[in-house]
């Protein structure tokens, strides 16, 4: 995710932003990696279909997302990131 | 004054680090460092070839020095048949994406391949097993090099083997 993020980079994520609003390209979210149990990822959000989102990084090249892992159901997001410090 | 604003925040968020350490999150699965390259897997099997060749060949006259030699040369070719697995695995799940997958149906196929010829090269002294681990391991290196845009060529080796590798324009 780099330049935006780096190794390091502590977030805020806001884990309500998404109760009384949906997942909208571009925002950052995190959720845990659908294959790999207690992992959680920093992704954009790339396209909204209905209730699950296409999350991808933004070094597309380089990047595991939902080209291998599949959409995310918005149950899935654990929060948005609110900011980084 | 938002200065300082910034700078009472930054501090009362690390106090709040210190005592409930923050969820580590990943932007990536594994190291994004992007750098693959079949290579590896390739001068690997042309080791399994050299070693199934030499334990063929193998001179058993002085039984000492040939038990010696037996196991010096299965444990290269043991290692060397491992590395094919481990290599091509990496490529095969980290490089490749479902979009390349389309591109190359035959690709999952070649790899399932490339695993049980690899063993087969580990389990038997068979230097037809081992040519053709180096022969499947190429064409992974030729879909490989086409999924990075770049056009596969094959270059000699220069082993002993005298096979070839191939590479990419």
């Amino acid at each position: 995710m780099e330049p935006l993020f780096k190794e390091g980079d502590r977030i805020v994520i806001n884990r309500w932003a998404y109760i009384f609003s949906k997942p909208t390209p571009g925002d950052f979210v995190t959720f845990e990696h659908p294959n790999k149990k207690g992992k959680v990822l920093l992704k954009k959000i790339k396209k909204v279909v209905g209730d699950e989102s296409l999350v991808t990084g933004i070094n597309e090249n380089d990047s595991e997302d939902s080209r291998r892992f599949g959409k995310i159901k918005g149950d899935k997001i654990l929060g948005k990131v609110w900011f980084k410090y | 004054m938002i200065k300082v604003s910034l700078f009472m925040i930054k501090k009362i968020l690390g106090f709040l680090d210190k005592i409930a350490p923050p969820q580590k999150v990943y932007a990536h699965c594994d190291i994004p460092c992007g750098i693959y390259d079949p290579h590896q897997a390739q001068v690997a099997a042309h080791t399994a070839i050299r070693m199934t060749k030499m334990l063929v060949d193998l001179d058993e006259k002085d039984d000492k020095k040939a038990d010696h030699q037996i196991v010096r040369l299965t444990k290269v070719k043991e290692e060397h048949a491992e590395l094919v697995k481990h290599e091509v695995r990496i490529i095969w799940g980290d490089f490749f994406k479902q979009e390349h997958i389309g591109k190359n149906p035959g690709l999952h196929d070649l790899v399932f391949n490339i695993m049980k010829l690899a063993s087969k090269v580990k389990q038997e002294i068979n230097e037809d097993a081992a040519n053709e681990l180096l022969s499947k391991v190429q064409e992974f290196a030729e879909i490989f090099w086409r999924a990075k845009g770049l056009e596969p060529m094959r270059i000699k080796s220069g082993s002993s083997t005298e096979g070839e590798i191939v590479s990419h324009k």
